[in-house]
């Protein structure tokens, strides 16, 4: 038809388009999935890439940020009054766990068991704000407004006030890219909180629901039991609630058994988030899927990282140096526990 | 300044625009109803406009809108691809028909897009979308007469300044 057209440039202006064309991009389009998906090998080009993506981010996030100030300009001071009655009581409450905590801590240290333990896990948290930019509303991704330009690495949690989000998947000086517990592509390893069974929690690409998709029949797993996330693996801290058992199910039919689980964290309406960084030195968090898991499965061992202490606030004035410190720390013996199941 | 160098420069603008557009947050309730933007402008640049862009021009955007969303790479550049082609392809009859046909024939396309990436998705291991993952092809057509009219106007505009079409 239009093939004999008049005009016929380059490649890339022509008029209309010829089949081999057509071919040739879809056939690199096609390499560059798979190679993407498959081999994680365009990491850096990702990354790379992305690091002009700040001021778009910034462009399209106007409108919404426009609204909202607009919004918060005409809240009542009686309203903005009663919040900060509450989140002052908040924080009462959570200094009071502290202590609690700090106190159990010392018993321990006294006890001879926990050879300063403490010390050298204690976490950073970093706080950022989730960009208001909508990726793709089917795809379980956000971006928030840290980058590495601010203490953020490639496998650090993010959480929120209940529990874990997600986890930081692509570093880029002024931004990050989460992706969320509920994406289909995440696994993280949990234990139970109660009776200390471990297993792999999986994204169901649901934000109110995640799954445990194979357990033994005889595990130890109750509704209402509360998952924690266990550190297994090394690039995750240990010890953050994730979420509670909604369902478990046990059909004597087949060899394993399943359960659900509700986030503790409302997945789809975060905004404000600690991103706790991941202990260093462990290498890039791998793309491809339940890379967690198999680390479940090659390091049994690996408690390093267990009872971690989460310390947002002392530090977070100075978040890039004391990761830095305790990155370094760390990464004598987590490195050793588990250098194997990396890729 | 030619004509030509006016067309590229509204096209720039127009990819800039639609790709904030894709961007933009929306409240919860309409989020699925977001049309995919940069695949109506590609398919209105293949009707109207075809010495401004053919593939390589809708590859490389694609792979840009891979990377903003965090994508798999290459997803997006696929599908504009298969779209400018297809539209290319049959641009002689879709140009001619009346605005209403032409909608539908953009609710196929988009339809056929949506498909691809479904494909896409369960391939690289995600699950079944629910129902609304296919809203978005409805408001794509929807869209289609009042974009078709803004991308018109804007072109004579630059046009009749140097009086050449």
């Amino acid at each position: 038809m239009d093939q004999s057209s008049q005009e016929r440039s380059a490649l890339f202006a022509g008029e209309g388009s010829s089949t081999l064309a057509l071919v040739i991009y879809l056939a690199v389009a096609i390499l560059l999935m798979i190679a993407d998906r498959r081999g994680g090998y365009l990491e850096g080009m990702h990354a790379y890439a992305a690091r002009l993506n700040g001021p778009i981010y910034t462009l399209a996030e106007m409108p919404w940020l426009a609204g909202r100030t607009l919004r918060e300009g005409m809240v009542q001071r009686s309203q903005l009054n009663e919040e900060n009655r509450l989140l002052s009581q908040a924080m009462l409450r959570g200094e009071l766990r502290i202590s609690e905590l700090e106190r159990d801590l010392l018993e321990q240290q006294r006890l001879g068991g926990a050879v300063q333990l403490a010390e050298r896990e204690r976490l950073v948290g970093i706080p950022a704000r989730v960009i208001d930019v909508d990726l793709d509303p089917y795809r379980h991704r956000v971006v928030v407004d840290r980058g590495s330009r601010h203490g953020v690495s490639a496998g650090a949690a993010l959480i929120d006030g209940d529990g874990v989000v997600g986890q930081v998947i692509e570093v880029r000086p002024g931004n990050s890219l989460v992706m969320l517990l509920s994406d289909p592509g995440h696994g993280l390893p949990v234990v139970n909180a109660r009776s200390g069974l471990r297993s792999v929690l999986n994204g169901a690409g649901q934000a109110d629901r995640l799954a445990i998709s194979s357990m033994p029949l005889s595990a130890d797993l109750e509704v209402g039991d509360v998952l924690l996330s266990s550190g297994v693996g090394g690039r995750f801290p240990a010890g953050l609630p994730v979420a509670t058992v909604t369902a478990v199910e046990r059909s004597p039919g087949s060899a394993f058994g399943r359960a659900s689980a509700k986030p503790l964290a409302g997945l789809d309406r975060v905004r404000e988030l600690l991103v706790v960084a991941a202990p260093q030195g462990l290498g890039p968090w791998p793309s491809t899927q339940l890379g967690d898991a198999s680390a479940l499965q090659d390091a049994p061992s690996a408690d390093a990282a267990e009872g971690a202490v989460v310390d947002g606030d002392e530090e977070s004035s100075e978040p890039a140096a004391e990761s830095e410190a305790a990155g370094d720390d760390l990464e004598a013996d987590a490195g050793s526990a588990d250098a194997g199941p990396q890729r | 300044m030619s004509p030509r160098s006016l067309e590229w420069r509204l096209f720039a603008l127009a990819v800039l625009a639609t790709v904030l557009l894709s961007l933009v947050r929306l409240p919860p309730v309409l989020a699925p109803m977001k049309p995919f933007w940069l695949g109506l402008l590609m398919i209105y640049v293949a009707l109207e406009m075809p010495r401004v862009a053919g593939l390589g021009i809708a590859f490389v955007i694609g792979l840009w809108l891979d990377v903003l969303v965090g994508d798999l790479l290459g997803e997006h550049a696929m599908r504009l691809v298969i779209l400018t082609h297809v539209v290319a392809r049959f641009r002689f009859r879709i140009r001619f028909f009346p605005v209403g046909q032409q909608a539908l024939a953009v609710f196929g396309l988009m339809l056929n897009d949506r498909i691809l990436s479904l494909w896409v998705r369960l391939f690289a291991g995600d699950g079944w979308p629910d129902l609304s993952y296919w809203l978005s092809p409805v408001i794509a057509m929807m869209l289609w007469p009042w974009l078709f009219l803004v991308m018109d106007r804007l072109r004579m505009r630059g046009r009749q300044k140097p009086s050449t079409g």
